[in-house]
């Protein structure tokens, strides 16, 4: 017989007949395997506690709380994952808006200038002839 | 039928497709509430008595109790069809066990008298109440030296008397692993009382 043979009949329960004694007679090993399962077995049977689980509807009513607190959770747990999401697009919305609003005082600046331009080009060139009328002065209008 | 699978806490392996829990397991996975109650009356004896003994906290089975099945209730839907139930529960019994063994601060230890082990001793235990309050102070003071680990494995093949193979279901290990880890176990329990009653004969 072989020594794991001989251990695997130890945790079946007590090994019976002539083969097994044999072996752990020969074997030193097994025989002190064999006593160390008898003993901590005998043992622990004789000095087991019991103790006993609550009612189904104390365990039932825990698992509606915690279903309960379970969807506050996922729910604000959805909520708490999409905050990045929300913060980058209103950082996209800022910076969009700031580039407009930037483009458009760049445009109302340069209208600004562009008349500025204009009016010092009308003033220099066009202004001195005054006797013409300004629609002719604008070239609107051929006499 | 031999299936390995990932579970909630590691691997069990499917020993048996014809598991006498599954139709329930089923039915609690699709919402079944006299399901879940069915299997709750299956095995909170089983597990109470694991989690007291693993814990040698009688008072807390209830607590450990209502956390274990909790735990399992909301992990079912992680239950496969092929898988026996009930390896998985002792392992998530278990694990639930160990995990709050870890997080109790130690307790200071009493070394009150501890009486001499024998076979003589351990046959007067049976129907004596002060004789099993005994063994039962004297398994606690032992337990208390011991791995959560080592608890573990001693009442599940000592108490519960689970065989290797259900074992090596639960805890994934195989059976030369098992006997090896077994044995040490119950070496260390030894040393253990011969250390309190050194101590306490001194």
């Amino acid at each position: 017989m072989k020594c794991s043979e001989f251990r695997e009949q130890i945790e079946a329960g007590a090994p019976t007949g002539g083969e097994p004694r044999r072996h752990a007679a020969t074997c030193r090993s097994c025989a002190e395997y064999a006593a160390a399962a008898g003993w901590s077995g005998a043992l622990l049977q004789a000095g087991q506690t019991n103790g006993a689980g609550p009612s189904f509807q104390r365990l039932w009513a825990e698992i509606q709380r915690r279903n309960e607190n379970n969807w506050a959770g996922a729910l604000s747990f959805s909520f708490m994952r999409l905050v990045p999401y929300l913060a980058a697009f209103s950082l996209i919305l800022l910076v969009i808006g700031t580039m407009g609003y930037r483009a458009g005082r760049h445009r109302n600046l340069n209208t600004v200038l562009w008349l500025a331009g204009s009016s010092r080009q009308f003033a220099g060139t066009i202004a001195p002839d005054m006797s013409k009328q300004p629609a002719a002065t604008l070239g609107l209008y051929q006499p | 039928m031999l299936a390995e699978t990932a579970l909630w806490y590691g691997t069990v392996t499917a020993v048996d497709s014809q598991d006498p829990d599954q139709h329930l397991v089923v039915r609690a996975q699709a919402g079944d509430r006299e399901a879940f109650a069915a299997i709750y009356s299956r095995y909170q004896g089983p597990i109470a008595r694991l989690a007291a003994n693993i814990t040698r906290r009688p008072n807390e089975a209830p607590d450990l109790v209502q956390e274990i099945f909790t735990k399992i209730y909301f992990s079912l839907d992680r239950v496969r069809s092929d898988v026996p139930f009930r390896p998985w529960l002792y392992r998530v019994a278990g694990n639930h066990c160990l995990d709050y063994l870890r997080k109790q601060k130690r307790q200071p230890r009493t070394d009150s008298l501890i009486p001499e082990y024998d076979d003589g001793w351990l046959a007067s235990t049976g129907p004596d109440p002060a004789r099993k309050s005994e063994a039962r102070d004297l398994v606690d003071k032992l337990f208390h030296g011991l791995r959560p680990r080592d608890r573990w494995l001693l009442v599940m093949k000592e108490i519960e008397g689970l065989s290797l193979d259900e074992m090596a279901a639960i805890t994934g290990m195989a059976h030369s692993a098992l006997k090896v880890a077994l044995f040490r176990a119950r070496k260390r329990m030894q040393k253990q009382y011969q250390m309190l009653r050194q101590r306490t004969t001194i």
